[in-house]
């Protein structure tokens, strides 16, 4: 799809308000101009002279956290979260980008890795079964990645390691560096491959998204078609419903909750896998929260957390605030930029957050 | 603009250019006032915001928009968290005479939450919480800015419901519910909102904070809270609202039917009602809308008129309402398409509002709903359907309807306009565009229906209040003189 393509599509969005409702930045802002249509009207003003690209202007576009519940929700599936991001690509050509952006671009440029810096490391061998690691795990979740291979040994899979340290392009394409996100997800694929692989396992809706939806429809690329992707969470859940994988049931006394990560909604048919795994490993009271599945919120585990960090701790919090109001004492989520920004402000509601593969791992 | 001003400084003197004209003092004063009131946080008067605010769901403003002309934009967007802060704000706007227009999801398709005279902007969706839900006298409580969808879902966790579902739900809040006396996809069973609301909270024009009694049923003097059912934000900003809720029903039972001709259906649906069969649901389709809109958007090819029919509750309950209403069905002729059909109208219900398959721009459409007796059902969609069609046939006008809302005296009927080409002049499409609704609401209001039936009034249609009501309109205008004499409340809507 081209840029014009892709911004076409605020003709669509910038009179419906039909997904406002589950639109987090518009839920915590209460702004119109801060939900889908409002996003959709400025860039379609834009185009008609009605509105300039000025600070203020930008600043209003990028506080669109590219959470993907708007385009979740339509009916006729508007690719809302692409024409915002193909309106900051332009931004980003016409050097218009705020500094946040820019910073991150030069970050990229110099490491691959949008958060700590390290180079990303080469593949670990050939196989035919690669695991995508990104940059967010060992970021966000110490250890989380030592848990899932040991989880995927007891099944039986040694994957080889691909993209450890290396960002998968989701966030950089939502903040317009488009090109960035080629050369990321480029670099990606000729790691995968160069082992050989035909499965690529991922840790999060996240990254499953962005390799079978964000790669074609965002940057125009394809994935190998041979290519199966697969989340570890589905892997690991159909392990355990056929018996091939099981752990040690542990019981807890509180109410305890599985928040569905950053991007869920992007992945509807993921909303079982981890709660398979939820009632095969812990028995007690666990609860469904409110903002749960196909309505789980962006809880600030995107760009928002660059260039807008204030908003994207209030949507981190709402996630907290919800579990709080359910009773929950125990919070478990397997994506590790999820858990992370969790965990960072789990304390102020006497909330525990607990990474879901380190738990199972730790019951093997 | 740009001012010179001649200063002297040091002995020096020089023509220097101001920064801010004359009339940014006093707005930056009010908008320290406004900003003590809600707080930094919650007010913006920053261009984007000002953009998006100065439309709402209404064809008018969203067609000049796309013409690419600038609208009046409001001053000031402030978002209150309390009531109190509504009543204070009230207070600064009349100390200044400035206008004050509350803002809910901004979803009215009739104008009613433009800005035409600038202003402030009160959204109220910061107030937004559900305060009680009594699952003994089966009741909500929740202040006026919470999201329609978001109040059903949380009411849906206890297995209750608010059995008004506007296709506007996902967007509008529960005051929108209110404001314009709103009716949803199944009032024809449970009422239209002014029928559910029990109670409501109001802050007035002058900043007083008044309830209304907590039970809509007595004898205790005259009804005064319907004067704020339609009053659109004119008489006050409605804060909060108890509403009844009902049980998630045991089951829902739809079917289809389709009619040769339109007059059979009425008399169906007609018999329907005055049966007390308690239907959920009729909805139906005269030809033209058959032949379009149920073909585009549910895929069905049909010739004649098309009605979806359904009952809620009980399961044997319901089966034999239903069973009595298809003996009325096959008494008139009608063929029985069976349940696919209508439990697919039910799941795709708001699919004719989402884009692309909606009435969109550059398209000139208009939906001039309207209720009447039943002797006057066919009288008024006839009389409309020739004026519009005659007085527009060289634009070559679309005029399709269907009739959504029934009651035990009469219905509600949905009809629309469509121009597939207007003016591409923004001027020449506004002036068109009024003249058909001038065409369409003449047509109606001579021959037995009422200005509107569920959308409002707004700005669109004020002008036939007077029209409609006669001197009794000097009544609500007297009223409207009592409680806002500074006449700052959403001005230029529902006629004041």
């Amino acid at each position: 799809m081209t840029q014009t393509n892709a911004l076409d599509t605020t003709e669509n969005c910038r009179y419906c308000l039909m997904c406002r409702h589950l639109c987090p930045v518009g839920n915590l802002t209460h702004n119109e101009a801060l939900s889908p249509h409002g996003w959709a009207q400025m860039v379609a003003s834009e185009r008609r002279g009605l509105l300039e690209w000025n600070e203020q202007s930008i600043d209003a576009l990028y506080k669109c956290a590219d959470c993907g519940q708007c385009e979740s929700h339509c009916v006729t599936d508007q690719p809302l979260p692409n024409a915002i991001a193909a309106a900051r690509t332009l931004l980003v050509e016409n050097g218009k980008a705020p500094e946040e952006v820019k910073q991150l671009a030069e970050m990229l440029t110099a490491s691959s890795n949008l958060y700590n810096g390290q180079v990303s490391q080469p593949p670990s061998g050939k196989g035919d079964i690669a695991l995508f690691i990104g940059d967010e795990a060992d970021h966000f979740a110490p250890g989380a990645v030592e848990a899932v291979l040991k989880l995927l040994k007891n099944t039986g899979i040694e994957p080889v390691l691909i993209g450890r340290g290396r960002n998968d392009g989701l966030i950089p394409s939502g903040l317009g560096l488009r090109s960035k996100s080629i050369e990321l997800a480029n670099a990606t694929i000729e790691d995968l491959e160069s082992t050989g692989a035909t499965t690529l396992l991922v840790l999060s809706p996240g990254a499953f998204f962005t390799f079978t939806r964000i790669y074609p429809e965002r940057l125009n690329i394809e994935l190998d078609p041979k290519v199966e992707v697969v989340e570890v969470t589905s892997l690991l859940a159909d392990k355990m419903e056929s018996g091939d994988m099981s752990v040690n049931k542990t019981s807890l006394t509180d109410k305890f909750a599985y928040m569905d990560p950053e991007h869920s909604v992007r992945v509807p048919s993921r909303f079982a896998a981890p709660r398979t795994l939820m009632d095969t490993a812990f028995e007690g009271e666990r609860v469904e929260l409110f903002w749960r599945k196909e309505r789980s919120g962006s809880g600030g585990a995107t760009g928002l957390q660059f260039t807008h960090k204030d908003m994207a701790d209030d949507l981190t919090r709402f996630r907290l605030a919800g579990a709080g109001e359910a009773g929950v004492k125990t919070v478990f989520t397997e994506d590790s930029a999820t858990f992370g920004r969790l965990n960072q402000f789990a304390g102020h509601n006497g909330i525990e957050v607990r990474n879901l593969y380190q738990s199972l791992a730790g019951q093997l | 603009m740009t001012y010179y001003i001649n200063s002297e400084l040091n002995g020096k003197k020089k023509v220097q250019s101001s920064k801010y004209t004359p009339d940014q003092f006093q707005f930056e004063m009010i908008r320290s006032e406004l900003e003590e009131v809600v707080g930094q946080k919650h007010i913006t008067t920053e261009g984007p915001a000002k953009l998006v605010y100065s439309n709402d769901w209404s064809w008018m403003p969203q067609m000049w928009l796309d013409r690419g002309q600038p609208l009046k934009t409001p001053d000031y967007i402030v978002h209150p968290g309390t009531p109190e802060q509504v009543a204070a704000i009230m207070k600064i706007a009349n100390t200044y005479k400035i206008p004050v227009i509350p803002w809910g999801g901004g979803s009215g398709t009739q104008g009613g939450a433009l800005s035409i005279f600038g202003g402030i902007i009160m959204d109220v969706k910061r107030m937004n919480r559900i305060l009680e839900i009594d699952e003994q006298s089966m009741s909500v409580t929740a202040e006026a800015g919470i999201n329609g969808s978001q109040l059903e879902m949380r009411l849906n966790e206890k297995g209750l419901t608010l059995p008004h579902y506007p296709a506007s739900a996902n967007c509008a809040t529960l005051g929108g519910y209110l404001a314009p006396r709103g009716t949803g996809t199944i009032s024809t069973k449970y009422g239209k909102s002014e029928d559910l609301v029990m109670s409501m909270e109001v802050v007035l024009p002058d900043g007083s904070i008044i309830e209304t009694p907590r039970v809509p049923d007595h004898a205790s003097g005259p009804d005064y809270m319907g004067l704020f059912l339609g009053s659109e934000g004119v008489f006050g900003t409605i804060t909060k609202a108890t509403m009844q809720v009902d049980y998630l029903p045991e089951t829902r039972l739809f079917r289809a039917l389709l009619f040769d001709d339109l007059t059979a259906a009425i008399e169906a649906g007609r018999r329907l009602m005055v049966r007390r069969l308690d239907p959920t649901v009729i909805r139906l389709y005269d030809p033209g809308s058959t032949a379009s809109r149920v073909k585009d958007i549910l895929g069905y090819k049909l010739e004649g008129a098309y009605m979806v029919v359904g009952f809620d509750g009980d399961k044997d309950i319901a089966a034999l309402q239903e069973k009595k209403a298809m003996d009325i069905f096959k008494e008139l002729g009608a063929k029985d398409l069976g349940r696919e059909p209508g439990e697919k109208w039910w799941d795709h219900r708001y699919d004719f509002y989402y884009p692309p398959t909606n009435l969109k721009l550059p398209w000139m459409y208009g939906t001039a709903d309207t209720v009447m007796r039943y002797k006057d059902v066919e009288k008024v969609y006839y009389a409309q359907k020739k004026a519009v069609e005659q007085t527009y046939g060289d634009w070559n006008v679309k005029f399709i309807g269907h009739f959504s809302h029934w009651f035990h005296w009469g219905a509600a009927m949905y009809t629309r306009f469509i121009i597939e080409n207007p003016p591409e002049d923004a001027r020449d499409a506004l002036r068109l565009h009024n003249r058909v609704w001038n065409t369409a609401i003449t047509a109606s209001l001579d021959n037995g229906g009422t200005i509107n039936e569920h959308h409002g009034i707004g700005l669109k249609l004020g002008r036939y209040m007077r029209r409609q009501y006669g001197e009794a309109f000097d009544l609500l205008e007297n009223i409207k003189g009592a409680i806002d004499p500074n006449g700052i409340m959403n001005p230029g809507k529902v006629g004041f």
